[in-house]
């Protein structure tokens, strides 16, 4: 219910948990802006990595949602409940690299058969000069 | 005799075998100063033939590498090739080629660097489906903002470009969902901009690029690549990246910039 409950404390994170929570998730949410806004990161990736780090800093912000997630599945110690959403996040991020990695790989292939197709087409036509 | 300006339509096409020729023959008789361009982004149909056939000359991606892609292809294909303008035609044929002209009028008369044709800015009732409208208005409302110009139509892909644009599209250019940030983009390098009015057709064959499924996708990530866009200075490529750059020198010098 309290949104900004760091200090009130409803829930039932402790409050030096909850603060190193809310300041881990909210330096990974500056970090994946600040890449963006450099260019060293693209669109489609960063917005897995925001919705990510978004849903952490929401969670460990308003602990209240967090410990009823952790009741609904039954975890004892809702501070795991938050590391079982970053597990899960970190499993979907890394399963969307492997897809990405294949799909490079396919079109990395694809470039060098290009890349072969047209130095043998150069190679084999009459020499000029 | 002063040299003539050379002048290029580009076309993005991905498995439009059904409207590229026609497309293709229309600007060749309708736009006759242009050479017709073709970027093939990995159609798995006959398009590239089918463009070649009309006489256009075809990019063929060796797979598909989304309309930013295709777009920038022809940017750094007019770049290269010593082109002055260059204009972006659909490969779906709702762009009307006789309007390029209108483009070109535009272009001169407001001294702009880059233009695009409105459908919206002369009421002509364009029945619009409701979700794209609600994206146009949203976009139209927030690239006015940020450049201070009247725009209605920023998301429209018949835009023509002179030798200043056409330089800053082949150094850089966005990825996926390109136009309204390529706007952005142009304001944000000190281009002039400015909207034309023109009208459009319905689509011959093909489907919009933006369909409800991917909408709100489209919605965060363009919304997103804008908020972002703000922090940035000028968003100029790392000078690694820059292989368009013909020398050390060159490429010392666009970093600069």
């Amino acid at each position: 219910m309290s949104f900004l409950s760091v200090l009130a404390d409803s829930g039932t994170l402790t409050t030096r948990v909850q603060i190193f929570a809310i300041v881990g998730s909210a330096l990974l949410v500056f970090f994946v802006l600040e890449l963006l806004r450099r260019r060293r990161l693209s669109e489609p990736y960063a917005i897995l990595w925001l919705i990510a780090s978004f849903v952490l800093l929401v969670l460990s912000v308003w602990d209240d949602l967090l410990d009823e997630l952790a009741d609904l599945v039954g975890i004892a110690t809702p501070a795991n409940a938050l590391f079982v959403v970053g597990f899960g996040f970190i499993l979907v991020l890394l399963l969307s690299f492997s897809t990405v990695i294949s799909r490079l790989t396919r079109e990395n292939k694809l470039l060098a058969q290009e890349i072969a197709r047209l130095n043998g087409e150069r190679d084999e036509s009459p020499k000029r000069g | 005799m002063t040299p003539a300006t050379k002048k290029l339509a580009m076309v993005p096409a991905l498995n439009e075998e059904g409207s590229v020729g026609d497309v293709v023959s229309e600007l060749r008789e309708k736009a006759p100063g242009f050479d017709v361009l073709v970027v093939d982004d990995g159609s798995t149909d006959a398009t590239a033939s089918h463009a070649r056939a009309a006489g256009a000359s075809v990019l063929s991606h060796p797979f598909n590498l989304g309309i930013g892609g295709a777009v920038q292809s022809g940017y750094r294909y007019a770049f290269l090739n010593g082109y002055d303008i260059a204009v972006q035609v659909d490969g779906d044929g709702q762009h009307d080629p006789a309007q390029i002209a209108t483009l070109e009028e535009g272009l001169a008369k407001s001294n702009s660097d880059l233009v695009w044709g409105s459908r919206f800015l002369e009421d002509a009732g364009y029945a619009v489906p409701r979700l794209r409208r609600a994206g146009r208005v949203i976009f139209a409302r927030v690239v006015s903002a940020i450049t201070r110009e009247p725009v209605t139509d920023p998301t429209s892909g018949f835009r023509l470009a002179n030798r200043r644009g056409i330089e800053l599209f082949a150094r850089d250019y966005p990825h996926d969902y390109p136009e309204v940030e390529a706007i952005l983009m142009a304001h944000s390098h000190d281009l002039e901009i400015s909207e034309v009015a023109v009208t459009m057709r319905q689509r011959e064959t093909g489907r919009s690029s933006i369909n409800m499924f991917n909408a709100g996708y489209y919605m965060v990530r363009v919304l997103l690549a804008i908020f972002v866009g703000l922090f940035r200075r000028r968003p100029i490529p790392p000078a690694g990246d820059d292989w368009l750059a013909a020398s050390p020198a060159e490429a010392l010098e666009s970093a600069r910039r």
